[in-house]
């Protein structure tokens, strides 16, 4: 509304939508291009929203891996969150 | 399916979840402390003029509430200015979670702090304190029903615990016999308890989808512009807050929105991180840090009922983070 962006963190949930799984690097990569002069946009705070949407079933992790002892996971939007963003965003 | 690949990635995750649910609860207690902290200092504030004599018994604490909320949104617009965030006040404000958290602003402030307020006046303290400490408990029955949030039968327990701990400290037994108003009193303290329950549940599901520091600056912004322009002027307690800000009272209340903002920041990520039962018990210990925070800055004593409170609050906080594991997912799948 009014020209605004999406709010940062219904963007980390939206980018989500329709995709088979993405880990927090490659949201961060998506995201750039909008939101990447903003401070908020780094990929310890997707991380951080990311956990959140997991603890309240909005994303499931559906494949982890460690590289070199960092941690990549891969994030899918749930039924119950893709219901949240439809209703909250609609296209 | 969930499939780990590479040495120790199941146990990486799992560790990182724990510390995830373990900072909420700490952010939960923080928030208690502080908020009992808080207000110890704006009673300061409230002693002195123009708040103190009982002519403004209404009015000097709903214009005292009106500059906590009004300076504590300031003091969220400097948070969120300093961490790039200010933007995104109107990007989420006119969104379905930002009216959700509108919504919570309108029930947990102008209702809970207006009802508590005339409750306290009508009914007095030894039975509104009681009643609006059972508003973690209406919070969390609002957040199994709507939120689908897993409350299990040890965190109802602990939650009882603390809700009778809460009680405990802050009980004061009746100056009087009920006056002819009290039967309003007591429904206004009800009223506060529902509003602040009510509170917990739309805000955090605004912030299923919005940032809490956000979601805390709209809040305070819209509780403080219905302070403002519609219940101070409608009680016609405009000149109240024209005196307060000519007096240090001003600058007290200023430091007390300052912790207050703190306090509220950390509760509402605390109930996005820990989930609203937990984040509430937890965060009603504010009634005892309170006391001790009076304790260790007045002359206020240490009795026994505040001893035996601390004991039952404490096993009931024990009781509610229980199994930290269990915190890694909160709510029921749907």
């Amino acid at each position: 509304m009014f020209g605004f962006k999406p709010p940062f963190k219904i963007m980390i949930a939206k980018v989500l939508t329709g995709i088979p799984s993405l880990s927090a690097r490659d949201i961060h990569q998506r995201l750039l291009p909008e939101y990447g002069s903003e401070k908020q946009c780094t990929l310890e705070s997707i991380e951080h929203h990311l956990q959140a949407f997991k603890a309240v079933g909005m994303v499931k992790v559906v494949r982890a891996e460690m590289h070199s002892d960092e941690l990549i996971t891969h994030y899918r939007l749930t039924r119950s969150g893709a219901e949240k963003i439809s209703k909250a965003f609609p296209a | 399916m969930t499939g780990y690949n590479g040495r120790g990635a199941a146990a990486f995750m799992a560790k990182r979840d724990m510390d995830f649910a373990k900072l909420g609860l700490i952010w939960a207690l923080m928030s208690g402390m502080l908020w009992g902290l808080n207000g110890v200092i704006l009673d300061q504030g409230l002693r002195r003029g123009p708040f103190e004599g009982s002519a403004l018994w209404l009015l000097a604490p709903l214009t005292a509430a009106a500059m906590h909320d009004t300076l504590a949104a300031f003091w969220c617009l400097a948070f969120n200015g300093f961490t790039g965030r200010i933007r995104e006040i109107g990007r989420s404000l006119f969104t379905r979670p930002g009216l959700m958290i509108c919504m919570g602003a309108l029930f947990g402030g102008p209702l809970g702090m207006g009802g508590y307020i005339v409750g306290l006046k009508l009914a007095g303290p030894a039975y509104v304190l009681p009643i609006t400490s059972l508003y973690p408990a209406v919070a969390s029955a609002l957040a199994m029903v709507f939120l689908k949030e897993r409350i299990g039968l040890r965190s109802w327990m602990g939650l009882a615990c603390c809700v009778a701990g809460a009680i405990i400290v802050g009980y004061s037994p009746p100056q009087a016999g009920p006056g002819g108003d009290f039967t309003l009193g007591i429904g206004m303290a009800l009223l506060a308890t529902i509003g602040w329950g009510t509170e917990g549940v739309f805000c955090t599901s605004g912030m299923d989808l919005l940032d809490p520091s956000v979601a805390l600056n709209i809040r305070q912004m819209v509780s403080s512009t219905v302070y403002l322009a519609v219940l101070l002027p409608l009680l016609g307690g405009w000149f109240v807050l024209g005196d307060a800000l000519a007096t240090p009272s001003a600058l007290i209340i200023l430091l007390a929105a300052g912790l207050g903002a703190a306090s509220y920041m950390l509760w509402y990520r605390a109930m996005n991180m820990a989930g609203v039962s937990r984040a509430m018990a937890i965060n009603v210990t504010y009634a005892l840090w309170g006391i001790l925070f009076s304790a260790l800055f007045t002359d206020t004593p240490i009795t026994p009922s505040l001893t035996v409170g601390a004991v039952v609050i404490t096993v009931g906080m024990i009781l509610v983070v229980g199994n930290i594991k269990d915190m890694t997912n909160l709510r029921k799948a749907s």
